[in-house]
């Protein structure tokens, strides 16, 4: 170990309170750098898992081709994980030959080996354990064809009979169509073959894959790859996602950058400057300018390694507790997320890397400033006397009106001494970073649960009209408060009060008896509020459709807005939704409009309009009674229509509420962890003033104060410091929090929101400090030796 | 030819009117030992600190044989103390978290090279702390830490030993022990010694006496 090695080495040792203050502040700002760093590589690998679940664990789908270059392509040492599938052809299920929208059926065949992937595509059943058992799409699901009946599929002529033992969502999203059967058999047989691949490393996932399909002789076009599971490892070709994934950690890095610099700054800067005696020593005995810097970054360095274990078990310790509570909500609500703790070599090299820099730049200006020291000045140990205005020596009147000398006292030597501006500066953007951005989040990522809509929502598309049997379901529903059958279309003003063209409505058809008891067989349109922005930029609520035409209104079917129909006239009731007795507590009422019509009078219009058949629906509307119903209810809609689209809106709030509270708990522990460092800064600093004033103090406690009334003294100034951190910080908090949120919300008018809860956490913390300050400095004071101090040069 | 020669000196410090050193010149023979007395106040300090190169004058010029010392930059002035000139202060100024062996072979560990142990072990006998070799300066009395920092001043043969109230912190036995070391060094090693004092029995053992008052150096006590 050279000597300046070794005198920083023991220099540390030997001041081991200011060596452990430095480590602990240093600790925090690597605590925030490992926690950000790790945790956005868990972010990165968990969706990047959750993506490729889509695709069964594989990145990519090569083009088919021959078994034996399918064969060369499954050697490629950058697969981690190959699967082969062969096109057995076009099938015929039983008589029928392609789908409802006219694509064939085709018979596609793969080996046990593939099995692991099929596994998340699953929708029903189980996986084929045999070769005759196979797969259905679940789009060809119909009632006598399902899981556990037999069916006859005919490929080239030849007929086979195979169970159904399960339903699939269509394997690989885009990479493979089942829209057919699925079969598993030992070997493959030879045919045009495709192979999935997962990659070793998906780092320029997307160009290397390209590279490969192109080696391979095939159509770099014509290959598949999981775009959405390659962003999140930033291993597809530029695109926006990505670019805007780089930017946020970018930004979210330059800010923990930031951070820790000041922080590390500050603790390197006060210890430069508790020793300047010492450098000035080193520089009379012939220390060069540069070795004196050589020691301080020195110094910084070994004081980093500790440091970055502290980070490590408090950021990634912290984190895996964080991530463990976090899995726990969204399993709990049924989400199909698993966030992973990933601790690998690229996060932590990257903290290692980001310290060393952090702290040699933070070193930098305090090891200019120590190899500035002049030896004269050191060894005269030259008492600076501080450079006092005039306003400085005046009293102001509030500090003649203190009651207490001991209050008076601090009072002025605060005016006079106190370096208090970096700190203020800092408690109140400290404070203001929590508050500000804390309360913006807490009422932007509100989760809105206004329970005025449907809980469950169950729709059927070109099944005919099926309300009969949905109002016969309805009837035999458990835990179910309202119900409501309609069959429904979609329709648009194509004439009607000014502004309200275009505007869509849902045509709900009603049966007549209910026509005549709620609605006196008038049309009745349900009017709902919508945000405008006027041209001062003022929002505010209107009625979508004015209530004060009296005109017929001119409707045409929706998706016929552009064609030459010739739509329909209708003189209507209007109402608001809020106020409607049948469907005010089953339809958004900020949402779309609707009109109310019979059914007898709906069959008289229909000719008019023009409403094709196929385009009407039969939907169920459930307000339940207890949301816990919800399962049971969802399932007994599904059991007696099949293929029924269903939105559970009590399912969908619990996994919305659920995200909300995890995406909150990130921020929250980031902001959180940010502003802890900030704090640090103030307490390093206010803790450096106290050791720099021991000798002060010493002599105040000399010439007859007791410890007590200097504490008093002390504690009046960290009162004063503190409270008008939290203040100002709190008022810029609310503002901030306040302008963030007009500017993000845009479906309904903004007001002032005070975050009181973030504002009292604030001051909570602040007081514990304060606290804190209060009994270091009592401690101090009753076990310092006031002759040493007294004594000393 | 003088080994150190010191030419119009005048030190003024910002903020006062009187000058500390008032065009001072002075010239030093190689292996005398010199003693400069004066008042509190007179600026002994301020000549010796200027003469060390630890200082720098608002004008005049100090000369160790050939080198105009204050013509060096930072780099080559801090190397020059380090080499040439070995400084004791009357408050010792060791670093504490370094043994006394270490303390001592500081200034030749900062110019890269390795203390011999037979030139430390001889040093450390002669300076009587053969036994404290691996203490800390916090362990030792008074008179132990001024004859580490004259072995710290030692270590490198420098060509002029420097002290600042050498013994000014000590008693009369322990005053002696010191005085001793350093005629010692003068006596048998030939170094060249200006001594800081206010004492006069300190001052008489000194070859030749210069007395400063008020900035103004006068030869004789």
């Amino acid at each position: 170990m050279g000597i300046l090695a070794k005198l920083g080495w023991r220099h540390l040792r030997t001041t081991r309170g200011r060596t452990a203050l430095t480590i602990g502040a240093m600790g925090l700002a690597a605590t925030l750098a490992m926690a950000t760093l790790v945790g956005l590589r868990s972010f990165q690998t968990s969706f990047y898992q959750y993506e490729l679940r889509n695709t069964g664990g594989m990145v990519a789908a090569f083009p088919a081709t021959t078994p034996a270059k399918a064969a060369k392509l499954r050697a490629n040492a950058a697969f981690d994980q190959t699967i082969s599938f062969v096109d057995a052809g076009r099938a015929t299920i039983g008589t029928t030959k392609t789908d409802s929208i006219g694509d064939p059926f085709r018979l596609t065949v793969t080996t046990p080996a593939a099995t692991a992937a099929l596994k998340p595509m699953l929708v029903n059943g189980r996986l084929p354990r045999k070769a005759s058992e196979v797969l259905l799409s679940d789009m060809l699901v119909t009632a006598h064809r399902n899981i556990g009946q037999r069916i006859q599929v005919t490929v080239a002529g030849k007929t086979q009979r195979f169970r159904i033992v399960g339903t699939t969502n269509g394997y690989g999203g885009n990479f493979l169509s089942t829209r057919g059967v699925l079969q598993v058999v030992p070997h493959l047989p030879a045919g045009r073959t495709v192979v999935m691949a997962s990659l070793k490393s998906p780092w320029q996932g997307h160009q290397r894959l390209q590279a490969i399909t192109k080696q391979a002789g095939l159509a770099p076009r014509d290959l598949q790859v999981n775009l959405a599971a390659l962003t999140w490892m930033w291993g597809a070709k530029s695109n926006d996602s990505q670019a805007k994934q780089i930017a946020v950690v970018g930004t979210i890095l330059a800010i923990v950058g930031a951070v820790a610099l000041i922080m590390i700054y500050t603790s390197i800067n006060l210890s430069v400057r508790a020793n300047r005696q010492r450098y000035g020593l080193l520089r009379s005995i012939g220390t060069t300018p540069r070795q004196v810097r050589h020691l301080v970054y020195g110094e910084a360095l070994m004081l980093a390694l500790p440091a970055l274990g502290l980070g490590a078990i408090f950021g990634i310790g912290g984190l895996g507790v964080a991530i463990w509570l976090m899995n726990g909500v969204l399993s709990g609500n049924e989400l199909p997320i698993t966030l992973v703790l990933t601790v690998d070599w690229v996060p932590l090299l990257a903290v290692v890397v980001f310290m060393a820099l952090i702290t040699l730049l933070a070193a930098a200006r305090p090891a200019w400033r120590a190899s500035r020291v002049t030896p004269i000045a050191a060894i005269r140990a030259l008492n600076i006397s501080p450079q006092l205005t005039r306003r400085k020596l005046r009293q102001p009147w509030w500090v003649r009106r203190l009651p207490d000398p001991m209050m008076r006292l601090a009072a002025k030597l605060d005016r006079r001494e106190g370096r208090r501006a970096t700190m203020l500066t800092t408690l109140v953007v400290t404070v203001t970073l929590f508050v500000g951005l804390t309360g913006f989040i807490g009422n932007a990522w509100r989760h809105y649960d206004t329970g005025e809509a449907a809980d469950i929502r169950a729709t059927l598309s070109r099944s005919g009209d099926q309300t009969a049997a949905m109002r016969h379901l309805a009837d035999r529903l458990d835990g179910v408060k309202q119900a409501q059958v309609t069959r429904q279309a979609q329709l648009s003003i194509q004439k009607g009060p000014r502004g309200s063209e275009l505007t869509e409505i849902n045509l709900l058809v009603v049966p007549d008896r209910q026509a005549q008891r709620d609605y006196g067989w008038r049309p009745t349109l349900l009017n709902t509020k919508a945000l405008f922005v006027d041209a001062d930029g003022r929002r505010h609520m209107e009625w979508q459709v004015d209530p004060t035409y009296s005109k017929p209104l001119r409707l045409i079917v929706a998706d016929q807005r552009d064609s030459k129909a010739p739509g329909l006239s209708v003189r209507v009731r209007y109402q608001p939704l809020a106020k409607d007795p049948v469907f005010s507590k089953l339809l958004f009422n900020n949402g779309r409009v609707s009109l109310v019509v019979s059914d007898s009078q709906y069959q008289r219009w229909a000719a008019a309009l023009r409403v094709p058949d196929k385009t009407l629906e039969s939907v169920l509307y459930v307000k339940l009674a207890r949301p816990s119903a919800h399962t049971a209810v969802v399932k007994a809609i599904k059991a007696q229509f099949g293929q029924i689209a269903i939105m559970d809106a009590v399912a969908d709030n619990q996994q919305q509420a659920a995200v909300v509270l995890v995406m909150k708990a990130t921020a929250y522990g980031f902001i959180g962890l940010l502003a802890l460092v900030c704090l640090a800064i103030v307490v390093n600093h206010t803790f450096a003033n106290l050791m720099r004033a021991r000798r002060g103090l010493a002599m105040l406690q000399s010439i007859g104060m007791t410890p007590r009334q200097v504490v008093a003294m002390q504690a009046w100034q960290y009162a004063t410091l503190l409270v008008a951190g939290w203040l100002g910080g709190s008022i810029l908090g609310t503002g901030i929090s306040s302008v963030l949120y007009r500017l993000s919300a845009s479906d309904q008018p903004v007001a002032l929101i005070i975050p009181w809860g973030q504002i009292a956490a604030a001051g909570a913390v602040l007081l514990l400090v304060g606290v804190a300050f209060i009994g270091a400095t009592w401690r101090l004071l009753t076990h310092q030796d006031l002759e040493r101090l007294l004594r000393a040069e | 030819m003088a080994i150190l020669t010191a030419t119009d000196l005048v030190k003024t410090y910002p903020g006062e009117e009187q000058p500390a050193l008032d065009h001072v010149s002075l010239s030093i023979e190689p292996g005398e030992f010199v003693a400069i007395v004066g008042p509190s106040g007179s600026g002994k300090s301020t000549l010796l600190h200027l003469l060390g190169g630890v200082d720098r004058p608002t004008s005049g010029q100090v000369q160790l044989y050939d080198t105009a010392i204050y013509g060096l930059n930072e780099t080559q002035l801090a190397i020059f103390r380090r080499r040439q000139v070995g400084l004791i202060y009357q408050f010792y100024n060791l670093l504490p978290s370094l043994t006394v062996a270490e303390n001592i072979t500081l200034p030749r560990e900062l110019d890269g090279k390795k203390v011999e142990a037979q030139r430390l072990n001889q040093l450390l006998d002669q300076l009587g702390l053969a036994d404290k070799r691996n203490a800390l300066p916090g362990q030792l009395s008074g008179g132990q830490q001024q004859r580490v920092a004259i072995g710290r001043a030692l270590i490198n043969e420098p060509a002029i030993v420097l002290a600042d109230e050498p013994t000014g912190n000590l008693d009369q036995r322990n005053s002696q022990e010191i005085m001793a070391l350093l005629h010692y060094a003068n006596v048998t090693q030939g170094q060249t010694v200006v001594v800081i004092t206010h004492d006069p029995q300190v001052a008489a053992q000194a070859q030749r006496v210069l007395t400063i008052t008020d900035g103004r150096l006068t030869e004789g006590a």
